[in-house]
């Protein structure tokens, strides 16, 4: 998928995400792409959260997907821990553009009957998405010379380096 | 492929760093870690075995603020060096932005440097990666090390494209820095082309 | 499967006005057998359902009235039966024809065979 592609899928999902959200009573929903990157989050106090949980839900993704073609099963439904008060459920979503992955974080105000079941629903309502059309941006490339260049700075600066 | 996102502002950007086992892949990020300021940076994830070698990844989260109007953000990845975890450093490199190739200077790992190298081209290859325009940098670790072969001997090694190379020290830290200044700079240019790119194609 | 759960579940679907009887596991909402109808969804209704009664559960243990033991749904098609019967919940599907009393009876005596 071309960088410009993405804005589309993500205005797309936002309104079936939600009506999931509401309806499964999920704490916590994060959709992903198959290498870790955020399109979409939902309950999450900080960002830096929601990196590592995307960057870790797409490695569980990934391995358990390789583990399936060892096992000749072309893909598992879906992946579900279940904790003692916090359960997890991760599973692909088929989009128009790309597969994502969607990780779902529930508690004792939702079950895994319901989130399957809203799941399932999400799933139809993502699949009959029409065909997403490209939307073509424009940059400013000194003003992001300039910018790129301190926020280099700002994170990389040789005080920062010495011990 | 980085990750533009226009309705929150939102850039993320995918580096791996890559090289053979124990050549400072983990120590980099370790020492990025200890010293990139508090609100820059996220919690380290570190999948590792008992004895602390990478098992699955290294992952660090960093906070480049805002570059023209959207949050920018670099995720960095390490993949586990050894020979038999191929089918890891596959899954890891998948969408991946650049690479920070880390060899060890030391004269006995010259063949374990090429390999990993060949290793991560076979990668990228299959990846549908296009190699001559995928941003990536050369680190040459352990240059304290006594057996640390000289700069050009590793450069006539491994940098037949005349990549940027960066002598270092990751466990004091020396280089650190600067090798991942370098390639998110890379990365972030080429996607600043590419979009620029993008939006001429519309004008026209 | 055990036995006892498809029997009590096949027994149950076959008392007259019966159009379906689902055994569900209450935590997961997730069927653990089912007799009903090709167009209804099991699935579907055990999460549902489930839902539903331990919702309604706290409202009776926070009402001081202690464990909630049947709930009944009265619709346009007939009435929706649901009972307590430990970690499960036994759910009927009754039409709108259906004797119902005698359909209560038949789920209770089924929801503490259970238990």
């Amino acid at each position: 998928m071309k960088p410009s592609e993405m804005p589309d899928l993500m205005e797309a999902l936002r309104d079936p995400v939600h009506e999931f959200i509401h309806d499964s009573r999920a704490r916590i929903v994060l959709v992903v792409n198959r290498s870790g990157k955020v399109l979409a989050q939902h309950g999450f106090t900080s960002s830096y959260e929601v990196m590592n949980v995307a960057s870790l839900a797409a490695a569980a993704h990934a391995s358990s997907q390789a583990l399936a073609e060892l096992l000749n099963t072309r893909r598992w439904n879906h992946l579900h821990h279940a904790g003692k008060q916090r359960n997890m459920f991760l599973a692909l979503l088929d989009t128009p553009l790309e597969p994502l992955i969607l990780v779902v974080i529930y508690d004792e105000q939702s079950s895994l009957g319901l989130v399957e079941l809203f799941f399932d629903r999400l799933s139809a309502s993502v699949a009959a998405l029409p065909q997403l059309r490209e939307v073509r941006r424009s940059a400013d490339p000194l003003g992001f010379e300039r910018d790129l260049e301190a926020g280099l700075d700002r994170v990389f600066t040789p005080d920062a380096e010495a011990p | 492929m980085s990750l533009v996102n226009y309705s929150t502002r939102e850039i993320t950007c995918k580096i791996v760093y890559y090289g053979p086992g124990r050549s400072g892949k983990t120590s980099n990020l370790q020492y990025v870690h200890a010293f990139v300021p508090e609100d820059r940076k996220g919690p380290m994830v570190s999948l590792a075995t008992e004895t602390d070698r990478t098992l699955f990844f290294d992952f660090l989260p960093i906070d480049l603020g805002t570059i023209s109007g959207f949050r920018t953000r670099i995720q960095v990845y390490t993949v586990p060096g050894q020979v038999y975890y191929n089918a890891t450093r596959k899954l890891v490199l998948r969408g991946s932005d650049g690479v920070v190739f880390v060899a060890d200077s030391q004269n006995e790992r010259k063949e374990d440097n090429l390999e990993s190298f060949r290793n991560l081209h076979e990668n990228l290859l299959e990846e549908g990666i296009e190699i001559r325009d995928f941003p990536m940098v050369l680190q040459y670790n352990k240059r304290d090390l006594p057996g640390a072969l000289p700069i050009n001997e590793l450069d006539d090694l491994l940098n037949f494209r005349g990549l940027p190379a960066f002598p270092a020290s990751a466990l004091e830290g020396a280089g650190v820095f600067d090798t991942l200044k370098s390639i998110s700079q890379l990365v972030l240019q080429s996607l600043s082309r590419r979009l620029r790119h993008s939006a001429d194609a519309t004008a026209s | 499967m055990s036995d006892v759960y498809v029997d009590t579940v096949s027994r149950l679907s076959r008392v007259p006005g019966v159009r379906g009887a689902i055994l569900v596991e209450a935590a997961g909402g997730v069927p653990v057998t089912a007799e009903v109808d090709a167009s209804i969804s099991p699935r579907a209704v055990a999460a549902l359902a489930a839902a539903l009664f331990q919702r309604t559960a706290s409202v009776s243990t926070t009402a001081g009235l202690g464990r909630l033991r049947r709930f009944q749904l009265e619709t346009a098609g007939g009435h929706v039966l649901m009972a307590g019967a430990g970690e499960l919940i036994l759910v009927v599907l009754v039409d709108d024809d259906g004797q119902l009393g005698m359909v209560r009876l038949e789920t209770q005596r089924a929801a503490e065979s259970l238990i």
